[in-house]
């Protein structure tokens, strides 16, 4: 079950996060994201989550504004990275409280941060919420003592 | 954490309304960010985050780049722990595997590692996850190693270090050398946490995905898991998703069942069927009960429900379970969840190729919601549609399939049309019941998407007629010639018309309405239009028209006249094809230009190039993983159905045409032997000579340009590249300048024995037909001494390899299975089953050398009292290859002989024979008979008079081995299936035992046996009564041989 690469992508098309597992110049980046941006955005609600991509697995999901994307393997369970994104989603919104693009815009960096609690080299690393919420909580904590020296948890 | 100035900078950002707007704003803080790295030595920590961010964001926004890593580096070493957090963050976003800044943060990851604190230590990790390459997996892995097997490190850090390490593994898998590290991996599936496990489970699978073998062990841990997570309902609430105890964790532990073969220990067996069992009907029941729980419900129970599924596919064994899952998918097909008609279909796609035929017959039970399935507006529907179409066809509908495919062809989505194309000319060659067929469905292919329409597509078509009879190349020539006319044409059309008039068209010139004229015309209409490459195979065709036409002035006038004109084309090829066509045609030798252009010779039957390719796809394709050969296997099994039909001599002969070294004689009598080469026989019967020498033919070259031209038949030499170009020239009888090969040809042609011979036996033919060879050459050839002598050598082997048999034999006819003969090239062995008066033989042929066998044939005797019959045998066994075959027996009456098989084969240039007993005697057909009291025992027993053929009693000297009672006991038991009676015979030394023998539609024959031994004299008596004196005779004396010892 490995993650290729992850996008968040606006309605616009504009990333709104990308995050690669694999070895991808910069122009493979570029021109992935060009060309599944166009396969996704405008694609009608009803048909299904899936689609196929070069040797791979495009899997994604509207929430609201933005498009979650995640590019498996072909011989990788489909629903299941559907979870993923799910799962994501949800410690998002627990941690933003009630998430919205603009949180993730702001807040870039701690998205990025808790992207890598969720899916770490591409593979699922923790699937309590309870347990990711903790850490992260935890951190922003620790982040936001700025002016204290590190502590030992 | 919070930076006011990255807040307002993104702000500002946003606001821009335009492009230009934003590239100014961005060009201004690179600018500013720049001066304040340069100029500030002294930059505070806080600064540097917030200008570090800043360059994320605008890097994140699409903009290079080009400074400011090194700062972000500097943050790896800051003391607060933010500072540290955002310069990780940078690192793994800026720099990329293979970064000439990672050297530089290998040493502060490896601190970080090292560090008491375990946030530092996830830093470190997630770091290395992201960006680790080959260098940081040299350096590092031994830390993260340790941090993954410790028992003082934090979970969290743990999971981390799990997937970090399969990061490294995955960079350079030689950090982890299995020995003594996959049972320490494995032990960490006994934790408690899931979380743990779940990461860990992920490294497993990593390391089984390219070394399965090593990490054997892992599977019963898995079972064991899915029993606790799915059956005991044992797991942390946490680990709930949506009632759905830890989805992931299921999924990969059901992934990793699926690189390892069915378990053998029964109760994991059973354990597994429970477990999938349970998800199969919990995913049924959360669909029809959990409709307004939302999607992720019913996601969770599918995920784990299709990789569930995808074990059962694996294992292929319960059909109930598979059978279950086809009614389960068939409702989902016509459900409004697209994600879950979608799997459906995929998973489908995968069953069909089930070893249960019920399972798909109920998948072609939905074929009309599938075909249906072409037209949903969703692209990812119909891709799935096409795959599962192409796997679940069969003979019975592929006429309907491929008309379907055809029609929805127009219609069809660019992106899936060349795979369309691609599957419509497998399956139509596949399954074609008539070839005429399959020749229309490709036309029809190059006609509506001849563009999708790759070569080896239709360069499969010429291998096909080619090697076809008459019919076929004149329906063929007639078809393509009418496909040809049409003003539209495809170029594809006009490419596989060009070939085939040029070498069938002549089948079809006596007809009004295609006389060569005609023919000539319609490639010369055609000719302006085409691009270079195919007016190359264009003016071929023309040459060969004259050569064919030769009496025809209109033709061959017009033939000449098109090669001067493109004597002097701007294209080198076309030139040069024209030049020597043109210098041959004035050359005027007639004979020449005959056996330059004779017809091609067949092609050697093989896989098509293109059932290939998409075998290649389809390797790389879903789950087959651990049997990764396996879909690939089936398909070469399935060889397309038209292709076997041919005798298989061709095959054959083909087959020693490439294996002998001096390929062309050899190729060139073997293709004689057939008949094959008949076509290929110079018309000329007075000139035998051939006096075309090689002088002769660079004569012609003189003229032209030519350095390399091959001395064979004009082809097409347009036709495939590679391989497909080697075979039409490395096969060919490239007879000239080779004058003796020739007149043999010529002899041989009118002094050709009766054919039928080669039906009967096929290896002592082909011996038969060496000294035949022999004779007509008038003098033995050094290599037909070679193989006279080869033979003698062989009788004497055989001699010991015979001698061999007759003791496995002896074993064998006491047991259910073994080997009955072996060499140091071939091992026979057997697998019987027998019951009533029926049996069961499975031969095991299995090849040991590391050279193929070809010819191979199994012949077995017929025998009165026994009805035989065998299956097929493939002629080829590969190196290190086994093949089967089964003889299924039916005793009619108790007979006295055994049958024999024989074997025959090549191999290494040599013929072999060999024969073996198969190891079939009266007693496989008696099954024991359980007589309970002394009483039923003598009423029997007494039935049956003293002293008539009916008894035999035989007295002999016991063999050491027989002294123990237990011994003679376990001998009739379980060798000759006889029920041992106890407490009939008051000594207990003697024996006495009775069975059932079954003869002729199961009729009943009771056999009695009694055993007495005189201890003194170490004799035993052993009396044999029943009903049928052969039966009473054989079980003595099978018996009496195995008690003596003999």
């Amino acid at each position: 079950m490995t993650v290729q690469f992850t996008l968040l992508i606006s309605r616009q098309g504009k990333v709104r996060l990308s995050k690669w597992y694999a070895a991808y110049n910069q122009t493979e980046r570029a021109r992935s994201i060009r060309e599944i941006t166009n396969m996704v955005i405008g694609r009608p609600s009803k048909l299904c989550n899936f689609l196929d991509w070069k040797d791979q697995r495009v899997v994604y999901k509207r929430y609201a504004s933005l498009y979650f994307i995640v590019v498996v393997d072909k011989t990788d369970n489909e629903l299941i990275t559907m979870e993923i994104i799910h799962h994501f989603v949800e410690v998002l919104d627990r941690f933003f409280g009630n998430v919205c693009e603009l949180d993730l815009i702001f807040n870039f960096h701690k998205a990025y941060f808790i992207l890598d609690e969720v899916l770490l080299n591409g593979e699922v690393q923790e699937t309590s919420k309870k347990a990711i919420l903790r850490v992260i909580q935890a951190q922003n904590t620790l982040q936001d003592n700025t002016h204290e020296h590190q502590f030992v948890t | 954490m919070d930076m006011r100035g990255l807040s307002v900078f993104i702000s500002e950002i946003r606001k821009s309304t335009t492009k230009e707007a934003e590239q100014k704003r961005v060009d201004k803080e690179l600018a500013k960010i720049r001066t304040k790295f340069k100029t500030s030595a002294n930059l505070k920590g806080y600064d540097r985050k917030k200008y570090v961010s800043k360059l994320l964001y605008i890097y994140m926004l699409g903009y290079d780049i080009d400074f400011g890593h090194i700062e972000a580096v500097n943050l790896l070493s800051a003391d607060k722990y933010s500072e540290k957090h955002t310069g990780y963050l940078a690192c793994t976003l800026l720099l990329n595997e293979g970064h000439e800044l990672l050297t530089l943060i290998t040493n502060s990851i490896k601190r970080d590692l090292a560090s008491r604190d375990p946030n530092d230590q996830c830093l470190g990790l997630t770091a290395i996850a992201n960006i680790g390459g080959k260098e940081q997996a040299e350096a590092l892995a031994d830390d993260v190693q340790k941090l993954l097997l410790s028992g003082d490190t934090k979970l969290l850090v743990r999971k981390k270090a799990a997937l970090t390490l399969l990061r490294l593994y995955r960079k350079y898998p030689e950090i982890l050398p299995p020995d003594a590290w996959a049972s320490r991996v494995i032990a960490l599936l006994n934790g408690k946490d899931l979380g743990v496990i779940t990461s860990v489970m992920s490294l497993i699978l990593g390391m089984v995905e390219k070394d399965p073998k090593s990490y054997v062990e892992a599977v019963q841990k898995a079972i064991r898991l899915l029993v606790k997570l799915v059956l005991n309902r044992e797991y942390s609430n946490n680990y709930l998703y949506y009632g759905i105890p830890a989805p992931w964790l299921q999924c990969k532990l059901l992934q990793l069942l699926q690189y390892y073969s069915v378990p053998t220990d029964e109760g994991l067996m059973s354990h597994i069927t429970q477990v999938i069992n349970r998800i199969i009907t919990g995913a049924e029941r959360s669909k029809q009960n959990d409709k307004n729980k939302g999607v992720s419900k019913t996601n969770a129970a599918h995920s784990v429900f299709f990789e569930a599924l995808n074990v059962a596919i694996h294992y292929d064994l319960d059909k109930t379970v598979l059978i279950t899952a086809t009614q389960i998918l068939g409702k989902y097909l016509s459900e409004r969840d697209t994600n879950l008609r979608y799997l459906s279909l995929d998973t489908m796609s995968r069953m069909a190729y089930s070893q249960h035929n019920e399972v798909i017959v109920n998948i072609r039970k939905n074929q009309d919601t599938i075909l249906l399935a072409l037209k949903d507006p969703d692209i990812s529907i119909r891709r799935r549609a096409l795959d599962l179409l192409y796997s679940m066809c069969n003979k019975v509908n592929a006429g309907q399939i491929v008309g379907e495919l055809l029609s929805y062809l127009p219609l069809s989505d660019y992106a899936i049309r060349e795979e369309l194309v691609l599957k419509v000319a497998i399956l139509a060659e596949k399954f074609a019941v008539d070839l005429s067929w399959y020749v229309d469905v490709i036309l029809n292919l190059v006609s509506t998407a001849g563009d999708y329409v790759s070569d080896d597509i239709w360069h499969r078509v010429v291998q096909i007629v080619t090697n076809r009879d008459e019919d076929l190349q004149s329906y063929t020539s007639q078809t393509v010639f009418i496909a040809m006319s049409s003003v539209a044409a495809h170029e594809n059309t006009i490419k596989l018309g060009s070939y085939i008039l040029g070498e069938f068209g002549y089948l079809i010139s006596n007809k009004e309405q295609f006389v060569p004229a005609l023919q000539l015309d319609l490639l010369m209409s055609k000719f302006d239009m085409v691009s270079v490459p195919t007016k190359c195979m264009m003016l071929s065709a023309y040459m060969k028209f004259y050569n064919l036409y030769i009496q025809d002035s209109f033709v061959t006038d017009s033939v000449k006249e098109i090669f001067s004109q493109h004597r002097t084309f701007i294209d080198a090829e076309l030139q040069q094809r024209a030049n020597e066509y043109y210098k041959m045609i004035e050359s005027g030798n007639t004979k020449l230009l005959g056996t330059l252009l004779e017809a091609m010779p067949h092609f050697p039957e093989r896989q098509s190039s293109v059932m290939k390719r998409i075998q290649d796809r389809d390797a790389e394709r879903k789950r087959m993983r651990a049997h990764g050969g396996e879909g690939a296997d089936e398909e070469e099994e399935e060889e397309p159905a038209a292709f076997i039909a041919p005798s298989q001599l061709l095959q054959q002969n083909i087959q020693l045409a490439t294996q002998a070294p001096q390929t062309k004689t050899a190729s060139l009598f073997d293709f004689l032997d057939d008949g094959v080469g008949t076509t290929a026989l110079p018309n000329d019967e007075e000139d035998l000579g051939y006096n075309a020498s090689s002088g002769d033919l660079s004569d012609f070259i003189g003229g032209g340009a030519s350095s390399n031209y091959n001395a064979a038949p004009i082809g097409n030499n347009n036709i495939g590249g590679g391989d497909m170009l080697d075979e039409i020239f490395g096969g060919v009888p490239a007879g000239i300048g080779n004058n003796s090969s020739f007149n043999y040809q010529q002899d041989y042609g009118y002094q050709q024995p009766p054919q039928q011979s080669f039906t009967t036996n096929l290896a002592s033919d082909a011996a038969n037909l060496a000294a035949q060879r022999k004779q007509q050459m008038g003098g033995a050839s050094i290599e037909d001494l070679m193989m006279a002598t080869s033979l003698n050598e062989q009788a004497e082997q055989n001699a010991a390899v015979h001698q061999d048999a007759q003791n496995k034999l002896r074993q064998l006819l006491v047991s259910r299975d073994g080997v009955a003969i072996e060499d140091e090239n071939l091992q026979v062995k057997f697998k019987s089953e027998f019951h009533g008066n029926k049996g069961r033989l499975n031969i095991f042929y299995g090849n040991k050398s590391n050279q193929t066998i070809t010819q191979f044939r199994a012949d077995v005797s017929q025998h009165p009292l026994l009805d035989v019959t065998m299956s097929n045998v493939t002629p080829l066994i590969a190196a290190k290859a086994q093949s089967s075959q089964y003889v299924n027996v039916v005793c009619k009456g108790a007979f006295s002989d055994a049958i024999t098989l024989v074997l025959h084969f090549e191999f290494n240039r040599k013929f072999f024979r060999f024969n073996v007993k198969l190891p079939i005697a009266v007693h496989k057909f008696i099954e024991p008979l359980p007589l309970n009291s002394a009483d039923a025992f003598f009423a029997q027993w007494n039935a049956i008079p003293k002293d008539t053929p009916q008894e035999s009693v035989r007295i002999f000297k016991q063999s050491e081995q027989y002294l123990n009672v237990d011994n003679t006991k376990a001998l009739l038991r379980d060798g000759f299936n006889i029920a041992v009676l106890e407490n009939i015979d008051p000594s207990p030394l003697n024996v006495v035992a009775a069975g059932v023998f079954f003869g002729d539609n199961n009729n009943r024959t009771n056999v009695l046996l009694r055993i007495q031994v005189n201890a003194q004299k170490q004799v035993f008596r052993l009396t044999v009564r029943s009903q049928d004196e052969v039966l009473t005779q054989q079980v003595q004396q099978y018996v009496q041989q195995y008690l003596e010892g003999a």
